[in-house]
């Protein structure tokens, strides 16, 4: 088809003379296009539509009743196959004059996909974890002031309805240490060199939701996906000064808006992949306790936008 | 300045730079604490030590409550103050910590016949401690 198109445009466009040219071309082509065995809009095994093959540059077509081989590098549907073997004519043995193999190729084997799943699926995700935003519109009070970066440990459970969807619940612990405020990096910072650890701090971050997942290529090696979830978060830092006998832990409470992660897994009896992560919420309670003594449990007057950015690894089962 | 003078001085630089990262502190935030000062009419005067948070986002919130007919809210953060009376003569006021020293006390609050002078300084040298 794509040989008429060019004959054609040499017919319409150009001067008589090329236009003569052009319907020599077109000859071969038409004669070509009778003696294909499949339309240029067959679907293939996949029930997907075949892409036309690109016109060969001014070389006929062999003559009527051979199948004509379309040129190598010709773009293929979906297949990232070899170029060399064109998903649409594939399945039809070539001639052995042209010297190929003549077993018949199995698209979806080729691909190396396993079959899409459906039903439960779970995954435990790795990564690092970092802060951005505002914990609270106050004075200073940036997220990474308060949270380092962290280690995250999360979970995905859910079920896939589609071979292409995932709905299900998200969990996700994360550990880390105390923040970049100079201050308060000055107080957990232990020199005396008595071999103790005299002053500890950490910081925390618990967040669970639901979450949607959309899977493009499920019965593929490689899929790649991107997700969506809302939910709960609550992040914690606090101090032990065990010499001076006091200690002191805030939890932040709030919502994460949109959790917007994506990735590729590769797929095998678990799948595997990288994965990147933006979560964006926004504290608004805000408990304090001071030598196990509540000091404040109320709601944050001056809130904002915060956001944290994970980049790691999942691992599925039932991929 | 000679140019023995000059090399010394020069020497000293990284010996202090050394000294300042050889620190031998075991860590851990020193308390800073504050002082609450109720005084009525008659001259009696109620001392309130408050012991303020040390990381961001803490919150420590107290009421006072002077003799049944006086109650003033604290609510103390690593940086600020918030000090408010909701009585007859209500004020809510936000004072950064740093600056308290340099702040115009006292404010007055009226409950009753009878009129209170409300001040706060940084430190404690005696008087109820809190938490």
């Amino acid at each position: 088809m794509g040989c008429a198109l060019g004959a054609m445009k040499l017919f319409l466009f150009r001067p008589v003379p090329t236009a003569l040219a052009g319907l020599v071309l077109l000859a071969p082509c038409l004669a070509a296009a009778q003696a294909a065995p499949a339309p240029a809009s067959s679907v293939d095994e996949f029930g997907e539509p075949d892409s036309p093959p690109e016109p060969v540059a001014a070389s006929p077509q062999p003559a009527a009743g051979a199948t004509p081989q379309p040129a190598a590098g010709a773009p293929v549907a979906v297949a990232p196959a070899p170029a060399a073997q064109p998903t649409p004519l594939a399945a039809e043995p070539a001639p052995a004059s042209v010297g190929r193999d003549p077993e018949p190729i199995h698209p979806v084997k080729a691909r190396g996909g396993r079959p899409a799943t459906t039903g439960f699926q779970g995954a435990f995700r790795l990564g690092l974890m970092f802060p951005g935003g505002r914990a609270s519109g106050e004075q200073s009070d940036l997220l990474g002031s308060r949270y380092s970066w962290q280690v995250p440990f999360a979970l995905d459970l859910g079920v896939k309805p589609t071979e292409h969807i995932f709905i299900g619940t998200y969990m996700g612990f994360s550990l880390g240490a105390e923040g970049n405020d100079t201050q308060i990096e000055g107080y957990c910072d232990d020199d005396d060199d008595d071999l103790e650890n005299d002053v500890s701090c950490s910081s925390n971050t618990l967040r669970i939701g639901l979450e949607v997942q959309y899977h493009a290529m499920p019965d593929e090696r490689w899929n790649p996906w991107i997700g969506y979830g809302f939910g709960f978060i609550s992040a914690s830092q606090s101090i032990d000064d065990r010499q001076k006998g006091r200690s002191e832990e805030t939890t932040a409470s709030g919502l994460t808006y949109a959790q917007i992660s994506g990735g590729v897994d590769f797929r095998s009896a678990l799948g595997i992949g990288p994965f990147g992560e933006v979560s964006i919420g926004r504290f608004n309670s805000t408990h304090t306790v001071i030598d196990n003594e509540d000091t404040f449990q109320g709601p944050i007057d001056n809130r904002a936008i915060h956001y944290w950015m994970t980049i790691g690894f999942r691992m599925v089962v039932r991929p | 300045m000679n140019q023995k003078t000059l090399l010394a001085r020069m020497a000293l630089v990284p010996l202090l730079l050394l000294a300042a990262a050889c620190s031998d502190s075991s860590g851990g935030p020193d308390v800073q604490t504050m002082t609450l000062e109720i005084e009525n009419s008659a001259g009696k005067v109620d001392r309130t030590c408050l012991a303020l948070p040390v990381l961001l986002g803490s919150v420590v919130a107290q009421t006072i409550d002077i003799d049944g007919s006086l109650e003033v809210t604290t609510r103390s953060t690593n940086h600020a103050v918030q000090l408010s009376y909701t009585g007859r003569t209500p004020f809510d006021k936000t004072y950064d910590i740093e600056d308290i020293s340099y702040q115009e006390w006292p404010l007055t609050a009226e409950s009753g016949d009878e009129t209170y002078l409300i001040s706060l300084s940084l430190g404690c040298s005696g008087g109820q401690t809190s938490p």
